[in-house]
């Protein structure tokens, strides 16, 4: 079974994604800020990471840095749910190595398309 | 030496009026010469005739007796005339019969009579005269005259001339320097007048009037110039003053203007990004609940269904709150708020407020509220309601966990004071002065969900009420809201802003 790490600051938007992927069969496992997310991606190296933007503490940028900083974290796909739609700033994330973006609000079969897709491209 | 266009007009006149008069006196002395010189040839010539016809009458005598020394005597006697200087006497038939000279001098006579008659002959002026008795003619009178009288008279005539001429030119030249400086001074008043305006540039000097001649009017007239110069300048510098004014409005206005939609672009962009993060948020929340009770199936607990429900409605209910807060400015930037005062007790006021919170509010915080005795105010309860709730949900907002809120009211000389003080972040010292601007939000806030329209529609709704707030704020320390407004409102009721 494979590992996705979630980290996202609200709560309804966690605990739904959280559950959503649950059903999907990975197991989850949940953060609600960049801080905590990096200790347990070091911790429990997870098959994949999912993490929003705007958290406190630390964001998702900072905390993909901080990721690519870990020999052990540095390989595992990175993807960001964003409410933004800067161009400009998903390419400046794509040209840092960041794997993915999921824009929100999103639909389920986007995210479980996404994460399949990685998941896949990592194996192989 | 000066061309005549460089010469002083003083000169000048001076020069002309010597000239005139030295020509006019020149041309009266020819003319006068002229006919006394034509004058004085007739009256030689009338005197010698006149001499000759006497001395013939007395000579007929002596020719007709042949009597030689008769004829001498009688041609002596022209000793008398000291101008005739020789005659003689020729018979009938032309000889040579007596002779006279004066003095020592020779004078050769003509061999044989001419024809009568008297004429200038060089600088003499010789005549023949018959010399007659009944109708016989018995010789002819020879005399030559000098002109000496002549040229004595001339001499004493070119003497008075010059001397006409020279005292004539002379009181010309007096009478002139003192006429012509009733012209030229006047002239010469106003050239200096003009080169002193023009050197100093001042418009409100004026050349003197002398006469009431052409110069007088040319004074008057230049005088007239100066003023309508000087009105000119007024003008001018009035008109400049208006331009350089008008100017300054302009670049003001266009600087207004210029920052008016700076602050609109910035605050479209504000909204933008607001707008892409406060409504994806709950859209995100939405869209998952829908798609895990999709998931759920029929044969899912109707709990977890609940659930989800719960988190939609709590997500619409926050989509509706910023609308709301939309709805509220737009309404309050088109005057289109309606003020309906009534009596109320704002401590009863203000733990309904607190009690409406307590849902809100994170693990161990709690709202203290202090008041003092009965509080009656005549204000608005519905804005007075939302600024409470506003600067109280933002004090729960942003502070952490067990951090204690105080609400302080009273009431003293007819102003009520609020104050709302909590223990969170505080707002950062640089970013205090934009707090109340529209959609603006902290630096570091950016995470927490939020418009940035709260504080900018209490400052407003506090506007409204004829009232002011303030705040103090440490970075991490906290922050504390001061809203103060008069006890009873000043409008009777129902005002439309």
């Amino acid at each position: 079974m494979k590992t996705i790490l979630l980290i996202e600051d609200n709560l309804s938007i966690r605990e739904n994604t959280c559950e959503l992927l649950e059903l999907e069969g990975y197991k989850v496992i949940c953060a609600s800020n960049g801080k905590t997310g990096l200790q347990l991606a070091k911790k429990e190296l997870p098959d994949i990471i999912l993490s929003d933007v705007a958290m406190p503490m630390m964001n998702g940028h900072e905390l993909f840095a901080a990721l690519k900083k870990d020999s052990s974290t540095r390989d595992i796909p990175f993807v960001l749910l964003t409410s933004s739609v800067e161009k400009k700033e998903i390419q400046a994330a794509l040209e840092k190595g960041v794997n993915g973006f999921i824009g929100k609000p999103f639909e389920k079969d986007v995210l479980f398309q996404k994460i399949s897709f990685l998941l896949l491209e990592n194996n192989s | 030496m000066k061309s005549p266009k460089n010469i002083s007009i003083q000169k000048k006149l001076l020069k002309f009026i010597l000239m005139i008069s030295g020509i006019i006196l020149f041309v009266t002395c020819i003319a006068f010469s002229v006919c006394e010189y034509y004058t004085f040839r007739s009256t030689t010539l009338l005197n010698l005739s006149t001499i000759g016809k006497v001395i013939a009458a007395n000579s007929t005598a002596a020719l007709a007796f042949d009597n030689n020394l008769d004829a001498e005597e009688i041609l002596t006697a022209l000793k008398a005339e000291s101008h005739v200087i020789a005659a003689c006497l020729y018979d009938k038939d032309g000889n040579l019969f007596s002779q006279y000279t004066s003095g020592s001098s020779v004078h050769p006579f003509p061999e044989k009579p001419e024809e009568d008659g008297y004429r200038f002959e060089h600088f003499y002026v010789i005549g023949f005269e018959p010399v007659i008795l009944g109708n016989n003619r018995l010789g002819t009178l020879y005399m030559k005259s000098d002109l000496k009288a002549m040229f004595a008279r001339f001499k004493i005539w070119g003497i008075i001339l010059i001397s006409v001429l020279l005292g004539g030119f002379a009181l010309a030249y007096f009478l002139s320097g003192i006429l012509q400086k009733s012209i030229s001074r006047p002239i010469l008043a106003l050239a200096e007048t003009v080169k002193e305006i023009s050197n100093v540039m001042d418009y409100s000097m004026r050349a003197k009037r002398s006469d009431n001649d052409e110069l007088g009017l040319l004074t008057t007239a230049f005088n007239q110039m100066l003023t309508q110069i000087q009105e000119q300048n007024l003008e001018i510098k009035s008109f400049n003053h208006m331009l350089e004014q008008k100017v300054i409005e302009r670049t003001l206005e266009l600087t207004d203007s210029l920052e008016r939609e700076q602050e609109m672009n910035e605050m479209k962009s504000r909204f933008v990004s607001m707008a892409s993060h406060e409504f994806r948020t709950p859209l995100t929340a939405i869209l998952s609940s829908i798609s895990l009770i999709e998931m759920y199936g029929t044969d899912q607990e109707d709990v977890k269904k609940g659930k989800q429900i719960e988190r939609i409605k709590s997500s619409v209910k926050n989509l509706t709150h910023i609308l709301n807060d939309f709805l509220s400015l737009e309404k309050m930037e088109h005057g289109k708020v309606e003020i309906e005062n009534e009596k109320f007790d704002l401590n009863e006021f203000s733990k309904d407020i607190i009690e409406e919170l307590k849902g809100m509010l994170k693990q161990g915080q709690s709202i203290n509220f202090s008041g003092g005795g009965v509080m009656d105010l005549f204000q608005d309860k519905t804005i007075l309601k939302n600024v409470l709730l506003n600067l109280l949900s933002n004090a729960i907002k942003y502070s952490e966990v067990d951090k204690e809120i105080n609400l302080l009211a009273s009431v003293s000389n007819n102003l009520v004071s609020i104050i709302v003080r909590d223990q969170g972040i505080g707002i950062p010292a640089g970013e205090q002065k934009n707090m109340f601007g529209k959609f603006f939000r902290a630096k570091n806030v950016s995470h927490i969900e939020g418009t940035g329209l709260g504080l900018n529609i209490v400052k407003k709704y506090i506007e409204l009420l004829d009232g002011t707030i303030c705040f103090e704020s440490k970075h991490k320390q906290g922050t504390s809201f001061t809203v103060e407004f008069p006890q009873n409102s000043k409008y009777e009721n129902n005002i439309a802003y």
